[in-house]
């Protein structure tokens, strides 16, 4: 894969992170997960384990090494 | 009595500690400029992290979140914390990186001299430091008012507002005005230090004091089960939540002291390492942040608006004994004085370099530097001792405040075609329509006063770029040449 098509593919999944971002979820008297977790702090806990794939994909292929 | 000792031992440690560190950096640092103001730019993976984390725990993060999630629920971690998972690594990338080539092929010590030179503009630079004057006071002044409401908390009244939040501008004083930056991110890893594994610990030690996590979380949402629903409360309606993720990702980057820490990196590979720390780092921060402002519902129920950001105080106070809470005292005053250093050294920074006359010797910069800390210090300290708003709403002004310098920042050293002309279009149009549309003059159309401001300022700087003369190529070049031939050294 070229460098500009990596780019463009990062930026699209960023674009969907950032869209995803604006969901919100309420309990709706279901059950905690786990016993503790509420759903949307579930979601969210998933989110920041998707933008960290991204930050790693960033800073280990598309951010110059030479500095 | 001897609980009181206890805690004041604790704490007295701590300051030594740190003002120890503050000394052996103290002896390190020549007269320089670029040694007192850069730490001679060879911060490494850790210590920039640490710098760069150290600055971001705030009593925002430590008072204020506990205090809006005791309101409003677990909505409060989506709001505030996901979103600079990604947005600070991506800022740091597109804006933090070439700015720290550029910073270093010019010389620039503080943002304001870096935009001087790209636009040939010594008033330019007196402009961005008023604008980064104007929002970093009261923001130094939320963190001051934290520290002061925590240890008022846990003295149990003995040690008041006024004489914790003096004791701490003093003690940060003294090691910041002495060791420069080289002082203020040695002690920030000591500080990060603390403060994580204080906080991680009180958050394991008070939920199991509460029964443990399962049983707290459920008590939580059979008695306020709208803790745990989706809000539609004034900060949370898709607008406003669309328009806080972007202040939030965006402001880290125009914090001045934030920039001059990237500025001060050794390489490269320690601004990636700092990008990929950030998440693990940042969720340790605020998921206890959060959820002790949840607990705090069900052990001290009834607070009613800025009161709820005494929660994490009190709630150290009823489960932890006097040695921890001298440790809690010790973590927020961790808190406070790793991001109060670097906004003291940048302000005084940006006044020697950017404000006085350029013929002052850099001794002579480095005396004055000193001599302005103390006075931003006395300043700060009037207005903390009037008890400001809530720490949320001081500091989301603040956040609203930075977020309209960002696409300076960015267009600065990405488009070529950007004029001095513009880029002061950017900055007046983008803080008049935010403060328009904070004073409520303007109509919000569901969105917040920094969607509004940010807006402004992209017009600004595109309309006012496009209908002014191209700066000289020459004056450009200073700070855009070192990125074009940094990208031309990559593509070979």
């Amino acid at each position: 894969m070229s460098r500009r098509s990596e780019l463009v593919l990062f930026w699209v999944a960023v674009a969907i992170l950032l869209a995803t971002h604006m969901l919100r979820f309420g309990q709706a008297g279901q059950p905690l997960w786990f016993g503790w977790m509420p759903v949307d702090f579930g979601f969210r806990l998933a989110w920041v384990a998707a933008a960290t794939v991204l930050v790693f994909w960033m800073t280990g292929r598309l951010w110059p090494d030479r500095g | 009595m001897q609980a009181n000792a206890i805690r004041i031992a604790v704490v007295v440690a701590y300051f030594v500690i740190v003002l120890i560190i503050g000394a052996v950096a103290y002896r390190r640092t020549t007269a320089t400029a670029e040694d007192y103001f850069m730490g001679g730019r060879s911060a490494r993976s850790l210590v920039l992290f640490m710098a760069l984390f150290g600055t971001n725990i705030t009593p925002f993060v430590l008072m204020g979140i506990p205090g809006l999630a005791y309101h409003h629920g677990i909505v409060v971690f989506g709001h505030n914390a996901a979103i600079v998972v990604l947005g600070i690594p991506l800022t740091f990338w597109l804006i933090g990186y070439p700015a720290w080539i550029a910073a270093k092929a010019t010389g620039s010590l503080t943002p304001a001299e870096l935009y001087a030179k790209r636009f040939g503009s010594r008033r330019f630079g007196w402009l961005m430091f008023a604008v980064f004057f104007v929002y970093t006071v009261p923001y130094m002044v939320t963190a001051v008012f934290g520290v002061g409401l925590a240890v008022d908390v846990l003295s149990e009244g003995q040690i008041g507002l006024a004489e914790a939040s003096a004791g701490i501008l003093v003690i940060t004083l003294i090691y910041t005005s002495l060791g420069g930056m080289r002082a203020t991110m040695w002690t920030n890893v000591f500080q990060g230090g603390v403060f994580l594994g204080f906080s991680l610990l009180a958050f394991v030690l008070i939920a199991r004091d509460l029964g443990g996590l399962a049983t707290i979380m459920q008590e939580v949402q059979q008695r306020t089960p709208a803790l745990f629903e989706r809000s539609e409360a004034p900060p949370f309606q898709t607008g406003a939540w669309a328009s806080w993720a972007l202040a939030i990702a965006l402001t880290v980057i125009a914090f001045p002291h934030m920039m001059v820490r990237v500025f001060a990196a050794a390489d490269p590979t320690a601004l990636k390492n700092a990008c990929r720390f950030y998440p693990l780092a940042m969720v340790l921060l605020w998921v206890p942040a959060v959820l002790f402002g949840i607990w705090g519902t069900v052990e001290i129920p009834g607070l009613v608006g800025k009161q709820s950001d005494r929660i994490f105080p009190l709630l150290v106070l009823n489960h932890l004994g006097p040695t921890l809470q001298g440790l809690a005292v010790a973590s927020i005053l961790a808190a406070v004085m790793s991001t109060l250093d670097a906004q003291l050294l940048t302000l005084s920074s940006m006044l020697t370099r950017d404000v006085l006359p350029t013929r002052i010797d850099e001794r002579m910069q480095v005396r004055i530097s000193q001599l302005f800390v103390v006075v931003i210090a006395v300043i700060t300290w009037l207005i903390v001792i009037q008890e400001p708003a809530s720490i949320f709403t001081v500091a989301s002004l603040s956040f609203s405040g930075y977020v309209t310098v960002v696409p300076t920042l960015l267009l600065g050293l990405r488009w070529a075609r950007f004029t001095v002309v513009g880029a002061t279009c950017s900055l007046l149009l983008g803080n008049a329509v935010l403060l328009a549309s904070w004073l409520e003059w303007l109509p919000s159309l569901g969105l917040l006063p920094v969607a509004w401001g940010l807006m402004a300022a992209i017009v600004g700087a595109v309309v006012g770029s496009l209908l002014s003369r191209p700066t000289d190529p020459a004056v450009a070049a200073v700070v855009l040449g070192p990125l074009r031939d940094r990208a031309a050294k990559i593509s070979t």
